[in-house]
């Protein structure tokens, strides 16, 4: 007799971690596309490599920690591959492996892996690399036919001095200068759309984050399309910020957590020295996070309250 | 969600396999046990009291069988402890005691009918088995009386062959509740996977004029009294359906009244569902209060080394058994045998999916972790079913009920 006694639900969603990385990845994979088509084989050698390099270096610590090797739900490749779209497209291979070492090894496992987090490791790492190695994060290339681009020292569509003038066009498409996944507005919204297709992405944050970043530019009169489109904005409001774990779990929290986002990044880039907030603002609305559940909850409590009629 | 009711709803209700020894525990419903009167050696017969209802808020308990009373001791319940239990050889004749159907239930009073439910030991039929006549004992205006027959466990469909086999029985207990509780409005909930049933009670309800019968989406919980209450008349419940006016009843349970009133006999048997992948035979059997699962089960060796789950109930919301000799209850509404699938529990990873498919707009997670709100908790299991990183919310929530009435306990005294 092999009978099995378990609390109930005795059947489950097939749903599951692994798959739900794995959406993440494949809905990454139009922007990924743009990127190798735009910037050439480099483009995806780095895409390639830090993937790699997140999940070896994810397996190492698994095992330097004697745990249960967590490189199959996916999430080391997922943050790998979003480190690696937010890179310039010159970066050389040893500087992708240390900003993965960082993204993994600090921001995620000295917190004790998947789910306790409280950076967007991608986020980390990408802003160690931008600090560390300023020049290098700022050589930008113009996207030219496959495999011939070649690297020249340019600014990047948001940069103040910014010797050329983009179209709104060229910025949803992604034909300028920028790190590989985040140019093509285009490619980035096609991979949400899956990701809203299959339930994974909720609208609360995308929705909150660019409905913010519309009206605030709107306020200080600049282009809103400009602010959505160039820059990180589409790659980090769609899949950074909704990152699960370094996003809050309650409904109005997640509102809340998209219009601070998109005050930052607006403040940022309006009114500091940083040509782009996005990768900060990331970090630093992360930090939020616990205080935006709490006044999430704080929220839910009202409205059940209201909803039943109890008196508190 | 998968409902699999495919595998037993064309399927009709047969007399089950006879037992020969019966289990009959005292306590089968929500409340107090009730006290056991018989004793070792007893004769007993068909419809006897075997325990009558211990205060306000029980049930009778009546031998469903004729026999000897082998023992009276703790068996094994499919709570998973242990209850005082009336042990039955069946002798297989099936003598009954004297009974004698009530006629003219519309001289009779309220009181007296309501009294009339509770001598039959009526309780719930639902799987919650709240006793029926503390429901009905309300002196409220009832507003809307709501007859639960959506059944959304998936697998299960002991209501579903009952709505079609025993409409007519149904239609004659609905008219003594009605009278009983004189209701401004009666909806009958049906989910839409058993259209066949919305027909047959349509053309046997004819003479109600102030029934409507309401089909449902399928989806579970849709059986739940919170979430049948709100679609059917848009009223938020949060502690019970008689705060806003409301009574919901089980079509099991009032088909039993029908029943027990055209024939005097108390209940003593229910439709058990049969089903799960791992049966080869599925089966809606009749099956007598107390009959153990061993008598309706095959012999299961045939599954080898495999692992596989035993449920009393629906795969939901039901309990999975570790012996095969817990007897079926008054709340047991099927027996399932199904392959273990159950994966290590992950971590959360604050997807927040259980907070989007709560349906009485809790936050599992923080229930969970924090026990905020985990009295509200129906333990429908959706937030379990939908957690890609396995976590046990349920049961967690439930341990956190239980931290939070000890508390309450603690305070009283």
């Amino acid at each position: 007799m092999n009978i099995v006694v378990t609390a109930s639900p005795h059947i489950r969603d097939c749903q599951t971690t692994n798959k739900v990385m794995l959406n993440v990845i494949l809905a990454l994979i139009p922007a990924s596309f743009v990127g190798v088509f735009l910037f050439g084989i480099q483009a995806l050698n780095i895409i390639v490599s830090s993937m790699a390099f997140a999940i070896i270096i994810e397996y190492a610590i698994n095992r330097i920690k004697k745990e249960k090797t967590t490189i199959y739900d996916g999430s080391a490749a997922l943050t790998g591959l979003l480190l690696a779209l937010t890179l310039p497209p010159s970066m050389p291979i040893w500087m992708v492996f240390i900003g993965n070492l960082v993204a993994i090894g600090i921001a995620k496992h000295t917190f004790g892996g998947l789910g306790h987090n409280i950076f967007n490791p991608a986020a980390v790492g990408r802003a160690f690399l931008f600090v560390a190695y300023p020049v290098a994060m700022t050589t930008w290339m113009y996207p030219s036919s496959w495999f011939g681009s070649s690297a020249i020292t340019t600014a990047t569509a948001l940069a103040k001095e910014a010797p050329f003038l983009v179209s709104t066009s060229q910025l949803f498409m992604g034909s300028i200068p920028g790190c590989i996944g985040e140019t093509s507005a285009f490619a980035l919204l096609l991979g949400a759309g899956w990701l809203f297709y299959k339930k994974i992405l909720d609208w609360k944050i995308p929705v909150s984050f660019f409905g913010t970043i519309f009206i605030f530019s709107l306020i200080t009169q600049t282009n809103p399309f400009f602010h959505l489109f160039a820059g990180g904005v589409m790659l980090g409001g769609l899949f950074m910020l909704t990152d699960y774990v370094t996003s809050p779990a309650t409904k109005h929290g997640r509102i809340l957590f998209g219009i601070i986002a998109g005050i930052l990044v607006m403040s940022l880039r309006l009114f500091s020295n940083l040509p782009e907030g996005m990768n900060f603002s990331i970090l630093l609305v992360n930090i939020m996070v616990p205080v935006l559940d709490k006044i999430g909850i704080f929220i839910h409590l009202k409205l059940y309250n209201k909803k039943f009629g109890i008196k508190s | 969600m998968k409902y699999n009711k495919l595998f037993t709803e064309n399927l009709k209700t047969e007399k089950a396999p006879e037992a020969d020894i019966l289990y009959i525990p005292a306590c089968q419903h929500i409340g107090a046990a009730a006290k056991i009167i018989v004793k070792k050696d007893d004769e007993v017969k068909v419809g006897q009291l075997l325990a009558e209802a211990n205060g306000y808020c029980s049930a009778n308990i009546h031998s469903s069988v004729s026999g000897k009373v082998l023992d009276v001791k703790p068996h094994i319940h499919t709570n998973g402890s242990k209850v005082m239990t009336v042990v039955i050889e069946n002798n297989k004749k099936y003598q009954a005691i004297k009974t004698e159907p009530i006629k003219n239930f519309k001289s009779l009073t309220k009181e007296t009918l309501i009294n009339k439910i509770k001598e039959f030991g009526i309780a719930g039929l639902g799987g919650a088995t709240f006793p029926t006549h503390v429901k009905l004992e309300t002196t409220k205006p009832i507003q809307e009386l709501i007859i639960n027959g959506a059944e959304c466990e998936p697998y299960l469909t002991a209501d579903h062959r009952l709505m079609l086999e025993d409409t007519k029985m149904f239609y004659v207990g609905l008219e003594i509740v009605q009278h009983i509780l004189n209701p401004e409005k009666i909806y009958i909930g049906v989910e839409d996977n058993k259209l066949d049933c919305v027909k047959s009670l349509k053309t046997y309800g004819i003479h109600f004029n102030n029934l409507e019968i309401r089909p449902l989406p399928t989806k579970y919980p849709q059986g739940a009294e919170k979430i049948l209450v709100k679609n059917i008349t848009g009223k938020n419940v949060h502690k019970l359906p008689i705060d806003v006016g409301s009574v919901v009843l089980n079509v099991g349970t009032i088909t039993q009244i029908g029943k027990s009133f055209t024939t005097g006999m108390p209940l003593i048997d229910r439709i058990v569902t049969l089903s799960g992948e791992l049966l080869e035979k599925k089966h809606n059997y009749r099956v007598r209060i107390g009959t153990p699962f061993k008598t309706l089960l095959p012999d299961l060796s045939y599954l080898g080394n495999q692992e596989y789950k035993i449920i009393a109930g629906g795969p939901m919301m039901g309990t999975a058994q570790y012996d095969i000799n817990v007897p079926v209850l008054k709340g047991t509404s099927g027996i399932l045998v199904i392959p273990n699938n159950s994966k290590p529990e992950g971590d959360c990873i604050r997807c927040g999916t259980c907070i989007d498919n709560c349906p009485v707009g809790l936050l599992p997670i923080v229930a969970a972790k924090k026990g905020l709100q985990a009295i509200d908790c129906m333990e429908c299991g959706l937030c379990s079913y939908n957690c890609p990183a396995n976590v046990n919310l349920v049961q967690r929530i439930r341990l956190q009920k239980n931290k939070i009435k000890k508390i309450a306990c603690e305070c009283k005294k």
